[in-house]
């Protein structure tokens, strides 16, 4: 409680805001104090590392792993990406800010003017198409490689997703929610299906990860993206992964860097707040 | 007059023939268009399924590439197959109608904890 | 006519002869190919993929999201019970995580009938 008390000050102090939204403190302290009673035993920081706070074996395995990171060489890319000009002779800098470590954490966010959640990925487009360049891909390639060395620049920050007192922001976000928890495709499951009400358990043999500590470590280097069949290097975007999980489910993806993804990514990197951010990291 | 006889009945034959095809085209035309609309129903509440009309989906084989049982549909009516083209386009229109009553019934949801 | 209804009565005699000893063994053969192939779509990954969250005897790296499955006999004395389960589980429970593979045709009433007869046995 006194933690999130904490993180609605720190937002009202951000944002000059009169106040925090409360469903979404409310939705916050919901899903912690749900998750708090499914694994006691687990602290609240470790979260953030995805599902290996819950299976000790997988976590020696993701550790070893980590030793000697898959992605390092794609991180090194987007740091190029990063520096490189642009043929008018801007560069990603022109858009984002020359400090790159402060670019990560200020989404996703709203925004007033276009009525609009932007997520980083989203504001990489449009900072391509502003300065007259090719955009990239949406959902995998260089695009990943670049949100992989922006979020690894931010390592360490506290997520914070402030939604503002603005009725339009916290229609945005109502939506993710209900997207979120709204079942859909042939097979009839929602997002909380897996990440709230069966995480801990094993579909197949994959442990189902907990919503809380999602979108700490975005974008990710998936074991099974980096399957010859998946023509991937293995990185992926946040989008990617929701398509991914629609697929799954057999409902029909939506555009990545769309409305609807968007506006879940708005409540999904909230069940974030208060936790750490690591990224680039492994998944299975 | 034997040689008439004979002329006759292929003509009939191939009349009756002709109508049949005509008809399981007409009655496949009409599914198809009952399919696109539920679907445009489902999209309307985000509602569409993976297999029914999605361009990259895997369901069904016709000839040597897989697709949407719509496009399946249209790929077996095209080949004049229409027992299989009737066949995924009735899918693509029971998905496209429960896709749609899923949504509504999933209008409330929200968390449960 | 007479003479035409003696190979008749031979014929049902012949026949009630074949159905007495014949036909509780073709029953227990399309039993068995009926859970045969119950097996074989419960175990395909686009069609039942029960192993994903239930575990069975015999089942290959099984995920434990929904119950073990085990004496189904006495867990579901009506068979039928167990058949609208697989069909349709939201019947029940809206918020089940089971699909429901007979109500949105991931699998056809064939399909499930045959699921029901193999998950029978466990």
């Amino acid at each position: 409680m006194k933690k999130i008390v904490i993180t609605a000050l720190t937002a009202c102090l951000a944002m000059g805001a009169s106040a925090v939204y409360a469903s979404q403190a409310d939705d916050i302290q919901s899903v912690r104090s749900y998750f708090k009673k499914k694994f006691p035993k687990v602290p609240f920081d470790d979260y953030a590392i995805g599902a290996y706070s819950l299976n000790a074996d997988k976590r020696i395995n993701w550790e070893g792993i980590r030793e000697f990171p898959p992605f390092e060489d794609q991180v090194a890319h987007g740091e190029e990406l990063w520096n490189k000009k642009f043929a008018n002779g801007n560069s990603f800098a022109t858009c984002f800010g020359d400090d790159v470590s402060q670019v990560r954490n200020r989404f996703p966010h709203w925004n007033a003017r276009d009525k609009k959640v932007e997520t980083l990925e989203g504001n990489i487009i449009q900072c391509q198409q502003a300065n007259g360049e090719k955009p990239f891909k949406l959902k995998k390639g260089d695009i990943a490689h670049l949100s992989a060395y922006i979020a690894s620049q931010a390592n360490g920050q506290t997520i914070n997703v402030v939604v503002p007192d603005d009725p339009d922001a916290q229609a945005a976000y109502e939506d993710g929610k209900h997207h979120f928890y709204a079942k859909r495709g042939q097979l009839n499951f929602s997002c909380a299906d897996c990440h709230v009400y069966n995480s801990g358990m094993n579909a197949r043999g994959n442990l189902l990860s907990p919503v809380m500590g999602h979108t700490t470590h975005f974008p990710v280097w998936r074991g099974s993206w980096a399957r010859k069949d998946k023509k991937g290097d293995g990185f992926g975007t946040l989008h990617r992964r929701y398509g991914g999980c629609n697929k799954q489910v057999r409902a029909k993806p939506f555009k990545a860097q769309g409305k609807e993804y968007s506006n879940l990514e708005f409540f999904h990197a909230s069940m974030s707040n208060g936790m750490k951010i690591e990224a680039p990291d492994y998944r299975e | 007059m034997k040689k008439m006889t004979l002329i006759v009945t292929l003509l009939a034959a191939m009349m009756a023939t002709s109508g049949l095809a005509v008809a399981d085209e007409a009655a496949y035309k009409k599914l198809h268009a009952e399919a696109v609309a539920a679907l445009d129903k489902a999209k309307s509440v985000k509602g569409e399924w993976r297999d029914s009309r999605w361009k990259k989906s895997k369901a069904v084989k016709c000839g040597d590439k897989k697709m949407s049982h719509l496009h399946a549909a249209e790929c077996f009516a095209k080949e004049g197959d229409y027992k299989k083209a009737m066949k995924h386009a009735g899918i693509a229109k029971f998905q496209g109608e429960m896709g749609y009553e899923q949504a509504m019934g999933q209008k409330t949801a929200g968390p449960r904890h | 006519m007479e003479l035409q209804v003696k190979p008749l009565a031979m014929a049902v005699m012949v026949m009630s002869a074949v159905s007495t000893f014949a036909i509780p063994n073709a029953v227990a053969d399309h039993h068995g190919a009926m859970v045969k192939k119950g097996k074989e779509i419960a175990e395909d990954r686009k069609k039942g993929n029960c192993f994903a969250c239930h575990q069975y005897a015999g089942a290959v790296l099984p995920g434990n999201i929904g119950p073990p499955l085990v004496a189904m006999k006495a867990r579901f004395p009506d068979k039928a019970k167990l058949r609208a389960q697989i069909y349709d589980a939201t019947a029940k429970n809206p918020h089940t995580s089971m699909p429901p593979f007979g109500k949105y045709g991931a699998l056809t009433d064939e399909e499930v009938d045959a699921i029901t007869e193999w998950a029978y046995t466990l």
